[in-house]
């Protein structure tokens, strides 16, 4: 009888060892971001989330980008749902539009309400559709204008807070054997990053992009032909260096500002610390502030957007776990790696960055506005009608025909 | 001998020279680049102060030569494979064998000269999905193949006519099968035709561009060209080391063009001989 | 002789094969695409529209800004090409060492990928590059020149560097016509007393029209399907002033994920393609007679 009892004891005490041997559960995070830093953001996180939940894995799965999309609805389609999928904004452009319709995708509202920070508005903006979330951002970007802090103090110039301030300061810049704004509208995306910046302050409210890009507004409106005639305007004073619309971005512009040929350099993001840093001689200081307004009555606007964005899949198990691995993902320690490795939360941050410059950004990323228009024929047009204001052969009032006229081609 | 150009010999030397100058200035001009110092990319017109060969050693790791090498030679060579030995077969058969709709049948090969890649990318594009063969290197491959089969089966067709039947009826009485005649004895007589072939088959896949900005997506999978456009348009890139960059695409070519001259020049060629 | 005539066809097979497979497949495929709508993604999405997709031709301005371009394009770089490639196969058309060496030089460029030329050149065409340093130093130009970022000069530089890496190309198919020619036509004429200008222009033209007729029409049609140097050099801008057919159908198709209209953009350049090949076989053909 006893030894019964020993033998039961023994394996009760074998199933307790066993238990915690049991099955993880394991969450699939799908991404096509296997690029830069961001694998090792990825794996710390996933890291303090396991530390987190001992019962739960977080399985990487890198797929690339041009195939995403369909691996993604293939899988959908077989009855799989991935748990952590980083998906595209939603929006009628987009490649992920017919999962929204198919009612894939869960709204997040409600899970936004508790444990999430404050996201920056333009963040979430980007990822709302007709009133709904549907997915988190995990960084940003921003764009504002670098300057060489060096030729400023040589030349005696302080920072432009206005158009007018810097068509002077390109006129002493020039008094001084330097260039103004180096710039590369040969690329395309540079001139519509331009436009979208000077939008984002002769449009006040900041929705008549978004509402113009999904065919619910005209073009031909005093906002979207001012932000025009701000460019001809800064163009015609010298404030780009003459032939911007020959300069190419990566190796014109950049360059240019490097070889210190221009004082400044627009747009700039995290992207290109990294170049000027081995680009620039040695002592050079360079520093960055929003793009200068139309007038000094407006607040200061930089134009920005999610970098990187994740969602739930309805069908999807384990959305709690998936809730809190996003909410690890969102909290002030995962913003303290995703600095470190010079990326920029959503939400505002007390963090300091180990560089000035990054600490700067991070700051300008509170007064970002959304800088994109997703239907891939409006931001075409947008791209070569600035190139066209750029060579002179395209006027304020034909720059926003133009656009109207694409809009005429486009299915809604 | 008579002399048959219509202008003065001196007004000749002129103009050649002023040509060669126009073609060559280039090359030197990124010769210079490459081993520029970042300090003189914009100051000097052709001799830098310094010369600074570390640029190549920067540029053959920034743009992934490795690869992009490794890529390019598998995704020729393997073309350039089946295109001579299934255009070599076709010029045999074509040339050697009273086939009914023969004449039919190489008329509309030949034809296939006149189709523009960019003209059935789209289709290749579905093709390429409906296979699963998206984003790899067959997706190129098998067009490259295609592509080149017209003109090289052309060549082979105009060689193999030339040789003597004589040769290949005394192999068929010796009890060789036809396609050991044609291995044994029809391929080392056209190792000219050969070659020529797969110069011109080879240029033509180791340049190619369109086929691979569409078909190749993964960076791992990207050729010489498409690792040169994308590289240099995506990343801060200065310019001594782009030219670096460009010295070490061409140097390979150059250097085989300059063993085998003569080779290259019909090879190159050998695509404006359609009849 | 029949197991002989059936070995003749498994010979021609394998070609006849992938040729039907791979190009005359997608040939037909491309019609019935541009007659139906597809987003590029789902293989099962590809619907039926008929005609629609020809009706957006007339009022898409890039198209025919692109058309355009291609026929400058196209015009442009025969007409150099042709000027240059005969002109320099006169002057080479000698075998000394020297000449040799001139020609070979010449044909270099043709061997390079028009990628490497478009990044070469794309550098010499800077606003700050050498070339506008060389024009200035000489005194021919008092402020930069645009060459890639401005409205005309941009194609007239994509050209110039067409015709840059060609040229050799066009010089080598005009020698060999050269060479073809009789050395006795020339002894003749020279007994007649011609001087070197009649020589010309009755010995070398009228027997060099054949080669030129080919090198002309081979000229046009690789200037149809130029894409590559554009694409590297000004991705068809600044604001479509360099767009041709080829990059509007790869931005309509790859960014704008409308295959069925790129389709219709296809069909259009292959239609323009064969009319050459007819012309070309026309001419061919006479050639014979």
């Amino acid at each position: 009888m006893r030894k019964t009892w020993i033998l039961l004891a023994l394996l009760l005490l074998c199933a307790t060892l066993m238990l915690p041997a049991a099955p993880k559960t394991t969450l699939r995070l799908w991404s096509w971001n296997n690029e830069g830093d961001y694998p090792a953001v990825f794996e710390q996180i996933i890291a303090r989330f396991e530390t987190a939940n001992p019962n739960a894995e977080v399985e990487i799965q890198w797929v690339p980008y041009t195939e995403y999309n369909e691996k993604l609805k293939a899988t959908i389609a077989a009855g799989d749902y991935p748990e952590i999928p980083e998906i595209h904004p939603i929006h009628p452009g987009s490649p992920m539009y017919s999962l929204y319709q198919a009612g894939e995708l869960l709204s997040l509202n409600d899970a936004l309400k508790t444990g999430f920070p404050k996201y920056f508005p333009s963040a979430l903006a980007d990822l709302t559709f007709e009133g709904n979330t549907y997915s988190i951002p995990l960084d940003v970007n921003n764009l504002t204008v670098f300057y060489n802090k060096n030729i400023f103090k040589k030349v005696g110039q302080k920072i432009p807070e206005t158009v007018d301030d810097l068509i002077s300061l390109g006129k002493a810049l020039k008094a001084g054997g330097y260039m103004g704004i180096a710039h590369g509208a040969k690329d395309g995306w540079p001139a519509g990053d331009l436009y979208f910046q000077m939008l984002a302050y002769s449009d006040g409210s900041h929705t008549m992009l978004r509402k113009a890009d999904f065919g619910k507004l005209t073009w031909n409106r005093p906002e979207f032909i001012e932000a025009a005639l701000q460019i001809l305007k800064m163009n015609a004073n010298g404030v780009f260096p003459p032939g911007t619309a020959a300069v190419d971005y990566f190796t014109g512009a950049v360059q240019l500002f490097t070889q210190q040929k221009t004082a400044m350099f627009y747009p700039a993001g995290s992207w290109i610390v990294g170049g000027f840093d081995t680009g620039f001689p040695e002592g050079v200081e360079y520093g960055l502030f929003p793009f200068p307004r139309i007038s000094k009555v407006q607040d200061s606007a930089s134009t920005g957007g999610v970098a990187t964005n994740w969602g739930v899949l309805k069908k999807a198990k384990n959305q709690d776990l998936v809730l809190a691995f996003y909410r690890i993902a969102a909290d002030m320690k995962s913003a303290q790696i995703l600095i470190d490795h010079s990326m920029i939360p959503p939400y505002a941050v007390n963090i300091q960055a180990k560089r000035e410059i990054l600490a700067d950004m991070i700051k300008a990323q509170a007064i970002a506005q959304t800088r994109f228009v997703f239907t891939p024929e409006l931001h075409s047009q947008v791209m070569s009608g600035v190139q066209g204001l750029f060579t002179g052969e395209v006027s304020a009032a034909q720059f926003v025909a133009a656009l109207d006229r694409v809009e005429k081609t486009i299915k809604r | 001998m008579p002399r048959r150009e219509p202008f003065s010999r001196n007004l000749i030397w002129i103009l050649i020279a002023l040509w060669l100058v126009v073609t060559l200035f280039p090359f030197l001009w990124v010769l210079s680049l490459s081993v520029r110092t970042p300090k003189e990319v914009f100051t000097a017109i052709l001799l830098p102060k310094t010369i600074r060969l570390a640029n190549y050693l920067e540029a053959w790791s920034k743009f992934g030569f490795t690869l992009l090498f490794r890529n390019s030679v598998l995704v020729s060579l393997s073309s350039v494979a089946v295109t001579v030995f299934i255009s070599a077969l076709a010029g045999y058969g074509f040339s050697k064998f009273r086939l009914k709709g023969g004449s039919f049948l190489f008329h509309l090969i030949l034809s296939g000269v006149m189709i523009p890649p960019v003209a059935v990318v789209i289709p290749l594009f579905v093709f390429m999905k409906r296979l699963g063969l998206f984003n790899s290197y067959p997706s190129v491959i098998i067009p490259y193949i295609v592509f080149g089969l017209p003109v090289s089966t052309f060549i082979f067709k105009s060689y193999i006519q030339n040789v003597s039947n004589d040769i290949l009826d005394a192999a068929r009485i010796d009890g060789c099968g036809e396609l050991g005649i044609f291995l044994r004895i029809l391929l080392p007589i056209i190792k000219p035709a050969v070659a020529t072939v797969t110069i011109f088959t080879f240029m033509t896949n180791w340049n190619e561009f369109l086929l691979a900005v569409i078909f190749l997506h993964d960076k791992g999978l990207y050729t010489l060209p498409l690792g040169m456009s994308v590289f240099v348009g995506q990343y801060s890139a200065p310019w001594q080391l782009i030219g670096a960059g460009v010295v070490i695409s061409i140097a390979p070519v150059l250097a085989l063009f300059f063993v085998l001259q003569n080779q290259f020049i019909r090879g190159l060629t050998a695509g404006a001989v359609r009849g | 002789m029949r197991t002989h005539r059936f070995a003749g066809y498994l010979f021609i097979l394998p070609a006849l094969l992938f040729f039907l497979a791979f190009l005359v497949y997608p040939l037909l495929h491309t019609v019935y695409l541009s007659l139906t709508e597809w987003a590029g993604f789902d293989l099962k999405k590809i619907t039926f529209v008929g005609f629609d997709n020809f009706k957006l031709i007339p009022p898409d301005w890039i198209f025919w800004k692109a058309m355009r371009n291609t026929f400058y394009f196209v015009v442009g770089t025969t007409v150099f090409l042709n000027l240059f490639g005969l002109g320099l196969a006169l002057f080479l058309n000698n075998s000394t060492r020297f000449t040799h060496v001139v020609r070979t030089l010449v044909f270099i460029p043709v061997l390079l990928s028009p990628v490497i030329v478009g990044v070469m050149w794309s550098r010499i065409f800077d606003p700050f590059g050498v070339l506008n340093q060389i024009l200035e130093k000489l005194g021919l130009i008092q402020t930069p020149i645009f060459w890639l970022g401005a409205k005309n000069m941009a194609l007239v530089s994509i050209i110039g560097a067409t015709v840059w890496q060609w040229v050799g190309y066009d010089m080598v198919l005009y020698l060999t016509g050269l060479q073809q020619i009789p050395e006795e036509l020339y002894e003749a004429a020279m007994i007649d007393g011609a001087n070197r200008w009649q020589m010309f222009r009755r010995v070398t033209v009228p027997l060099l029209k054949g080669v030129a007729t080919m090198v002309i029409l081979l000229n046009f049609i690789g200037g149809v399907r130029i894409f590559d140097l554009v694409y590297v050099m000004t991705k068809g801008g600044p604001n479509h002033n360099t767009e041709v057919l080829a990059t509007h159908l790869y931005e309509v198709a790859f960014w704008f994920n409308k295959m069925g209209y790129a389709s219709v953009i296809s069909v259009i350049i292959l239609a323009i393609s064969l009319v050459f090949a007819y012309l070309r076989s026309r001419l061919m053909s006479e050639e014979k007679a």
